[in-house]
């Protein structure tokens, strides 16, 4: 078991953290998460194609009072990944995993 | 890819950091709706009180329509497609509150009253304590609410005199609203 590149990427990573701590099957409002991680538009946007890229997360897009509104969610892979990836740091520290 | 233990320790300092400001968010979300309902009824029901005092029945009938109202808010926020874990979570949420009222009703039936003033103060204290022990476990906004309604309160019970439904109405119920506000800012 190694670690995950896609995402140990700092903010991914948060981003990964922050989905995956919401109750199961949640979803967060784009611009929520903006201020939850303290991140520019671009790059979250950036980061957040790339962990849907890798089916982590699900992106839906739709309409709400008629505003565009986009929300984002933790798949079952991405939380897999996620806490395998998780393991994997808390082997490192306790000296099972090669680092 | 190589990971050092540092960068393993502070990765993991960052995926606890980023989790504890999402249930905090979660929680605030959930919960502001909630103090604003009461704040108002606490409000209205103070106001009353304090220039209608011919109205007695308004305490009853706003306690039943804050009630009703957080129940059925309760009810609204799963959503269609919730999950059956979602929807047992807001169960135990509406419950959890619903006992706090019930544990006051029997509070007061074993420890006598002598009125408004002394049982008004026992739901803003006992609420301010919830808030607060909610917020040592979620987030200093809430536990800044709780500390705030547990000294207005006091303050109302031991310092205001004629005017306590007003200062309880405009500081302690208003407290909750600008409260409700402040948590859905996060």
């Amino acid at each position: 078991m190694g670690p995950d590149e896609i995402i140990h990427q700092s903010l991914r990573l948060k981003i990964m953290a922050t989905l995956n701590a919401l109750p199961r099957g949640d979803k967060i409002e784009f611009p929520r998460l903006k201020a939850l991680l303290k991140a520019t538009d671009g790059n979250l946007g950036a980061h957040i194609g790339t962990l849907e890229t890798a089916r982590y997360i699900a992106i839906e897009k739709d309409f709400a009072d008629r505003k565009p509104r986009t929300r984002v969610s933790l798949t079952a892979t991405g939380r897999r990944a996620f806490e395998s990836h998780v393991a994997y740091l808390r082997d490192l520290i306790d000296g099972g995993a090669p680092g | 890819m190589t990971i050092t233990r540092d960068e393993a320790t502070q990765a993991l300092g960052e995926i606890g950091a980023a989790a504890g400001r999402a249930t905090e968010f979660k929680t605030y979300a959930r919960m502001a709706p909630f103090l604003m309902i009461w704040g108002l009824v606490w409000m209205v029901c103070d106001l009353m009180t304090q220039f209608a005092p011919q109205w007695g029945l308004v305490w009853p009938i706003g306690v039943g329509a804050g009630t009703l109202a957080s129940i059925l808010l309760g009810f609204s926020l799963p959503r269609r497609d919730a999950t059956p874990e979602q929807r047992a979570r807001s169960w135990r949420h509406m419950i959890s509150w619903l006992l706090a009222i019930v544990f006051l009703i029997c509070l007061s039936l074993v420890i006598p009253m002598s009125g408004l003033r002394e049982t008004h103060s026992l739901c803003g204290l006992v609420f301010g304590f919830i808030y607060l022990v909610v917020g040592i476990w979620t987030g200093w906004r809430m536990a800044t609410l709780g500390i705030a309604l547990i000294v207005l309160t006091l303050l109302g019970f031991y310092a205001v005199g004629h005017w306590y439904p007003l200062y309880m109405g405009l500081v302690s119920g208003g407290a909750l609203i600008l409260g409700g506000l402040w948590l859905r800012r996060i």
